[in-house]
């Protein structure tokens, strides 16, 4: 069967937007790890290491798990004048990323 | 009069449209449509720059809405139950399933219509016609760099080609296995839309190589290193989409060899159906003949 080139290009827009705007009509879209896909902001929760995203400071991070800024960055080889109120993203090293935290805490 | 069963001595030269209407070609379409998700992209890319970033904003980054963003966080996700690795969110699992749906239903559409970093490299490589059109001693030095109208490096061509599934192998266990982004540092596209952070990185050189490469090679990052471009590739295989050249009505001019982006031998095929494809169709816009070259659909894995 042969696809007029115009008719082919209509078929990829619709195919392609049509999967994302059925995914965000289902409520499966979120373009940012500050809030859930229902708006909600996201705030680090004790009993879920999950809920550590990379916008949240070394400070939210001690104050929710209850662990010393000067731990971690003693444990991943962190400046120890880093300021507490330094992005995780913005430590991401060879020594220490938000997966790293995330495992560590969980097994503290 | 079936295609199938012209000759080139019955088949039509294709009627030139006149007025408004030979503004309106096909080829006119895909650079619309890619302008578009370009500018959506440079949108986010400006709204971050202007609006910064703070605790408190939820601007979307750019690198939202990068698809190999979501094929590396595909592991996390599902293996720690919908976690995922930095830089990537649920829009990037979205835009990733609709890139590969759109390839096993339509094979590497996204890459040809959509992709801005492919678009970027497009618009390289026309200028770099533009230049050797009206410059003649540019045109001398490219000229030069070429043998029998391929570059001197052709040979190396079919060896380099393979590289983007390395890099695909590569950045997707690597993610799995460190729960991190180990492609992020040199993929060009990351280090484009977090180019206004100034930070020197792998990135920021491949991004500057293909580039520069783009004013000698159509797409050097989607022929030899896109990871998504690979994955793409390999699912369009299974595709019902595909490219036909009837060789009865074909004069085998070579123009559609000459159109296609990514170094195909499209004069000497009957069917297209290379992974490299990134279904541009400017093959097809570029065939003068009626009939000679026509996208299909069929059955998949079976077309002829």
């Amino acid at each position: 069967m042969k696809i007029n080139p115009f008719v082919y290009g209509v078929i990829v827009l619709t195919v392609f937007l049509g999967i994302i705007f059925s995914a965000q009509g289902l409520g499966f879209w979120s373009t940012s790890g500050k809030v859930d896909s229902s708006g909600q902001a996201i705030q680090p929760s004790a009993a879920d290491v999950n809920t550590i995203k990379g916008w949240m400071t070394l400070e939210q991070v001690s104050t929710t798990f209850n662990v010393p800024v000067s731990e971690i960055l003693s444990v991943f080889d962190l400046p120890a004048d880093t300021p507490a109120s330094t992005a995780l993203k913005d430590l991401e090293s060879d020594t220490f990323d938000i997966t790293a935290l995330r495992t560590w805490l969980s097994e503290r | 009069m079936n295609a199938q069963t012209l000759s080139v001595s019955q088949s039509r030269i294709k009627p030139r449209s006149k007025g408004i209407r030979a503004l309106w070609s096909h080829h006119i379409f895909r650079r619309v449509v890619q302008l578009i998700f370009a500018s959506f992209i440079l949108y986010f890319v400006m709204v971050r720059v202007i609006a910064g970033e703070s605790a408190t904003s939820t601007v979307a980054s750019a690198e939202a809405f990068c698809p190999f963003g979501g094929l590396e966080t595909l592991y996390q996700y599902f293996a720690s139950g919908g976690a995922f690795v930095s830089h990537t969110h649920l829009s990037n699992l979205v835009i990733a399933a609709a890139v590969l749906i759109t390839a096993l239903l339509l094979r590497s559409a996204f890459c040809g219509w959509i992709c801005p970093l492919g678009f970027i490299q497009d618009m390289i490589h026309s200028f770099s016609a533009w230049m050797q059109k009206r410059f003649v001693p540019f045109r001398k030095f490219m000229r030069s760099l070429t043998q029998r109208g391929k570059p001197a490096w052709n040979f190396l061509d079919q060896y380099l080609r393979l590289v983007k599934y390395g890099v695909l192998i590569w950045s997707i266990t690597g993610a799995a296995i460190y729960g991190v982004m180990v492609f992020r540092d040199y993929d060009p596209w990351s280090a484009l839309i977090n180019i206004t952070e100034w930070i020197l990185t792998p990135g920021l050189i491949v991004l500057a190589l293909t580039l520069i490469g783009s004013l000698f090679v159509e797409r050097p990052w989607c022929r030899y290193a896109c990871p998504l471009g690979a994955a793409s590739g390999l699912l369009g295989k299974l595709s019902p989409v595909y490219l036909k050249r009837e060789a009865d009505a074909c004069t085998t001019c070579k123009l559609c060899t000459k159109a296609c982006p990514m170094g195909l031998q499209v004069h000497t095929a009957t069917t297209i159906t290379s992974v490299d494809c990134v279904s541009c169709l400017e093959c097809v816009d570029a065939c003068p003949r009626e009939g000679a070259m026509e996208v299909k659909a069929g059955i998949p894995l079976l077309a002829k």
